[in-house]
């Protein structure tokens, strides 16, 4: 998040940019668009409490039915409603409007895409089994990519227990990293809140259900 | 290997007058990190030193150089020199031992710097760094003695002086020849910023500081700080030889860095499987109005990806289109996004998709995957090598489909432009800064008719008077006086791009092609998708344009042209060699040895050498150069395929010299290859 520092890592002349006619470039995201007009793009500043208030039953019409989610990136700090936009073998996608996509299992965070430094898939496997028990160790192993496109693979090794609030805490150490997940269960199993970590430069994520 | 063996050392991170990592004047044993760039700016006593290095791979690391030194030649003048560097790191740092390294110093150029070196760094411990070394040449002008080496053979006794002919040439004569001399150094980094050094140096500054009393040199001891801020920046204050006062600055950047924001852009369609989960109650939205022709669905859905969708057949169970991919650098990624596009518009029946990338209307290769695969693969921990495995590359030359290809029609663009000239002794560094208007119409598929308008708005390349006297056709030395001209049209041609048969590609351009000649320029490659050699033929025959860069010629023409062979080795580093007659008329060969990264940044050196003797070339022997190629999309953090190429041509020259004919074949071609598309296969699934 800091572009002047990359940029002038080079001569500036070589950004020079102008215009053109290509039809291509210019065609926006129509479709997801035409879905979400009423909750345009996430305005800087727009926080979850004030999505969820305009999250009323005809703007969830809008979007054809569609589970929402409210998602908050910490830092830099920014909100934005996402609707599920399709699933594949139990891993559920969910958009924003101006096209960041997290993807789910079992409402544990597997991939991301359009944040940046995204995670690009991530083996939650044992994690989903010790957290329907509410408690274990689990081995995730998630992937992302370097600066050279190269697939960064780590593992992280995490301990599911419960906390005083009765929410589940995972903490995860790995070679470079230590994080720690949170999730709020409801009775049904469900998970209505949580907060994951994404990657090491874009932090964590809070996702709740509106 | 413990854990203090493999730990980064801060003094890795600092670097001397030269560019070179370092201490002041002297070298250490020490690497750059794998990749990096490093611009160094130095000044002391009239000496200004532009420094360019490559750490070119883990234990090699070479400098290109631009100094000036005030008051060098007679008259008092400014003098101006280039130099190359290598250096060699023979062993690297363990626990007891210590890093050991072999230097050249200004090995190729006029050898105003000229000096070898074998040189230690031991950390003793994470912030404290020691060198010591032993130097020839420049680095045993003070404190010299006689050369240990002279016990294996007497020919190391006495440094011949001078240089070969006009400068430019490997001096190989003088390696490690003459007096040596002891030189060495501590660094201490105070913390993450800040790193002090003091250092013994060899170095006399003979004419510097004797001949031309820039300064005095009262002490062979040189004391430096280094501050770093943030990620990419050295400034460095030097107390030098116990009366001088300089500084030098660092700029870093490396091409394995992330790239500006991780690289967002927007995210990708989901694989819309054919059967949902058991509990897909959920109705998902349709993405796209599917009581539209399935052609049209899927060109709405691509023109949201940057993706032109040229052509779609579906034949049983498999699909086919063809594409124009407009956005991403990573080839990869244009494939992975139309697959995914595809899912969701292809019937149930369909389960091979098969993607033809276009590029300059012609079809590159062809990718097909399994839907099945897509389907299971989309999250798959394994899903970005199993898709590699899993996906079939073939050759693209037969491909006929039932809808016609669409044509790209007109493009056009309005850009501002810079253009420099480097070098001049006059001024070592003018710009001309303008507009230009381009456009392109396909009139068939492949057919092109292409243009370039240039208007000067402000710059001072016009001021360069120079006129070196040249043996040769003067085909590149009055660049200075077509550089006069404001409103230019740099090229205006028309190009036919073809595909002759399975693993063969053919241009044929005719026209201005490039802004001092015009011409014809055929051009026949031979590259098979998966192999990584390649085998060109280019053949011209161009007329030199005039000055004014509009419609006439001038008298010279010539028939020139190279075969060409290609080929990449592993981990991005690749070879090329050119062998035939160049604009001069002259005939010989070009080396062009590269190291791409997997993102698109490159980084090369090319020299050539053709039948024109050294002193007939002139300055600099023969020509040589650098080239750096940066993709827009690693500094704006998003899919681009625009790039920006920076070439270092030292001396610009008649001999040797290209045509710089535009859309040669084989960097088209090799992006949608196996092996290229293989390094960046991760952003398929982005």
């Amino acid at each position: 998040m800091k572009p002047i520092k990359s940029i002038c890592a080079l001569p500036l002349l070589i950004l020079l940019t102008g215009c053109s006619n290509d039809a291509v470039d210019k065609a926006h995201f129509q479709t997801f668009k035409g879905l979400a007009s009423k909750l345009k793009k996430s305005q800087p500043g727009i926080t979850a409490e004030q999505i969820k208030e305009r999250l009323t039953p005809e703007v969830r019409a809008q979007f054809g039915g569609a589970p929402l989610l409210v998602a908050t990136v910490e830092d830099p700090r920014f909100s934005s409603v996402l609707f599920g936009a399709g699933e594949n073998n139990g891993t559920i996608t969910y958009f924003t409007p101006d096209r960041v996509s997290l993807s789910f299992q079992d409402g544990i965070l597997v991939a991301t895409r359009g944040l940046g430094f995204d995670l690009m898939n991530a083996d939650v496997a044992e994690t989903r089994n010790a957290l329907r028990g509410g408690a274990g160790t689990a081995q995730r192993r998630h992937r992302t990519l370097g600066g050279d496109n190269s697939v960064e693979a780590r593992t992280y090794d995490c301990q599911i227990s419960r906390d005083a609030q009765s929410r589940v805490i995972e903490a995860c150490s790995g070679a470079d990293d230590t994080f720690q997940n949170t999730y709020v269960v409801d009775g049904k199993g469900q998970i209505v809140f949580s907060r994951q970590w994404i990657s090491k430069q874009r932090g964590y994520i809070r996702i709740e259900r509106p | 290997m413990t854990a203090a063996e493999t730990a980064p050392h801060p003094q890795r991170d600092t670097y001397n007058v030269y560019g070179m990592p370092g201490l002041i004047d002297t070298p250490s044993a020490l690497m750059a990190p794998d990749g990096e760039l490093i611009t160094t700016y130095s000044d002391f006593a009239g000496a200004t030193r532009a420094s360019l290095s490559f750490q070119i791979a883990p234990r090699l690391i070479g400098t290109f150089r631009y100094s000036s030194i005030d008051q060098f030649l007679s008259g008092g003048a400014t003098t101006y020199d280039r130099s190359f560097d290598l250096r060699y790191q023979l062993l690297t740092e363990g626990r007891i031992r210590p890093a050991v390294a072999i230097g050249l110093q200004d090995f190729i150029g006029t050898s105003v710097y000229s000096g070898e070196y074998l040189v230690a760094t031991k950390h003793l411990s994470p912030r404290l760094a020691v060198s010591g070394g032993i130097g020839w040449g420049r680095f045993a002008s003070a404190g010299g003695f006689t050369n240990p080496l002279v016990s294996i053979s007497e020919y190391f006794r006495h440094r011949p002086g001078g240089r070969r002919g006009s400068g430019g040439q490997i001096e190989t004569q003088k390696f490690f020849r003459g007096d040596a001399a002891l030189f060495g150094g501590l660094s201490y980094a105070v913390n993450d910023q800040l790193t002090l050094k003091m250092e013994y140096s060899s170095d006399a500054y003979d004419i510097a500081a004797t001949t031309l009393n820039l300064f005095e040199r009262k002490s062979p001891l040189n004391f430096g700080v280094d501050y770093k801020w943030g990620n990419s920046i050295h400034l460095q204050a030097h107390y030098l030889h116990g009366s001088e006062i300089g500084f030098t600055a660092n700029l870093l950047t490396n091409p394995k860095r992330p790239a500006n924001n991780g690289g967002a852009g927007s995210a990708p369609l989901p694989v819309k499987p054919r059967q949902n989960g058991i509990e897909a109650a959920q109705s998902w939205p349709p993405l796209v109005d599917s009581s539209q022709p399935m052609a049209t669905q899927l060109t709405t859905l691509l023109a949201t990806e940057g993706i032109e969708l040229k052509a779609f057949d579906i034949n049983g169970t498999r699909a086919t289109v063809k594409i124009a991919n407009k956005r991403y650098g990573a080839r990869s990624e244009a494939i992975g996004r139309t697959m995914r596009a595809l899912t969701h518009v292809l019937p149930h029946s369909v389960e091979h998709l098969t993607v033809i990338p276009i590029e300059n209307g012609i079809p590159i290769s062809k990718v097909t995957l399994a839907r099945s695969d897509l389907e299971e693969l989309e999250f798959a921990p394994n899903g970005i090598t199993a898709s590699f495995d899993r996906a079939v590359f073939d050759d693209a030359a037969q491909d006929r489909l039932t809808y016609d290809d669409t044509l790209s029609g007109l493009n056009w663009s309005i850009k501002p432009y810079v253009q420099g000239s480097y070098f001049d002794p006059e001024n070592p560094v003018r710009f001309d800064f303008g507009i230009a208007l381009a456009a392109q119409y396909e009139i068939l598929p492949g057919l092109f008719v292409s243009g370039k308008v240039q208007q000067k708005l402000f710059g001072n390349r016009d001021e360069s008077t120079r006129s070196d006297p040249s043996t040769l056709p003067r085909v590149r030395s009055d660049s200075n006086i077509y550089a006069r001209e404001a409103l230019t049209i740099p090229n205006l041609s028309l190009t036919y791009n073809f595909r002759p048969g399975t693993n063969l590609y053919g241009r044929v351009s005719v026209g201005y092609l490039e802004s001092m000649f015009g011409g014809v320029s055929t051009e026949l490659l031979w590259k098979p998708v998966r192999s990584p050699l390649a085998l060109g033929v280019e053949i011209n025959h161009v007329k030199q344009r005039d000055f004014d860069q509009k419609f006439g010629f001038r008298d010279y023409e010539v028939t020139m042209g190279h075969a060409s062979l290609y080929y990449d080795f592993a981990q991005g580093y690749s070879a090329k060699i050119d062998a035939g007659r160049y604009l001069a008329g002259d005939w010989g060969g070009t080396v062009t040895l590269s190291r791409r990264f997997n993102n698109g940044w490159e980084v090369g050196a090319y020299a050539t050498l053709t039948d024109v003797s050294f002193s007939d070339f002139g300055e600099g022997s023969f020509d040589k150069g650098i080239r750096v190629t940066v993709p827009l999309e690693h500094l704006i953090g998003k899919p681009s395929a625009s790039t920006r190429d920076v070439l270092i041509q030292p001396i610009l020259r008649d001999g040797g010299a290209h045509l710089s004919v535009k859309d040669r074949l084989h960097p088209i071609v090799r992006d949608y290859h196996a092996n290229e598309m293989q390094g960046s296969w991760g952003r398929f699934w982005r």
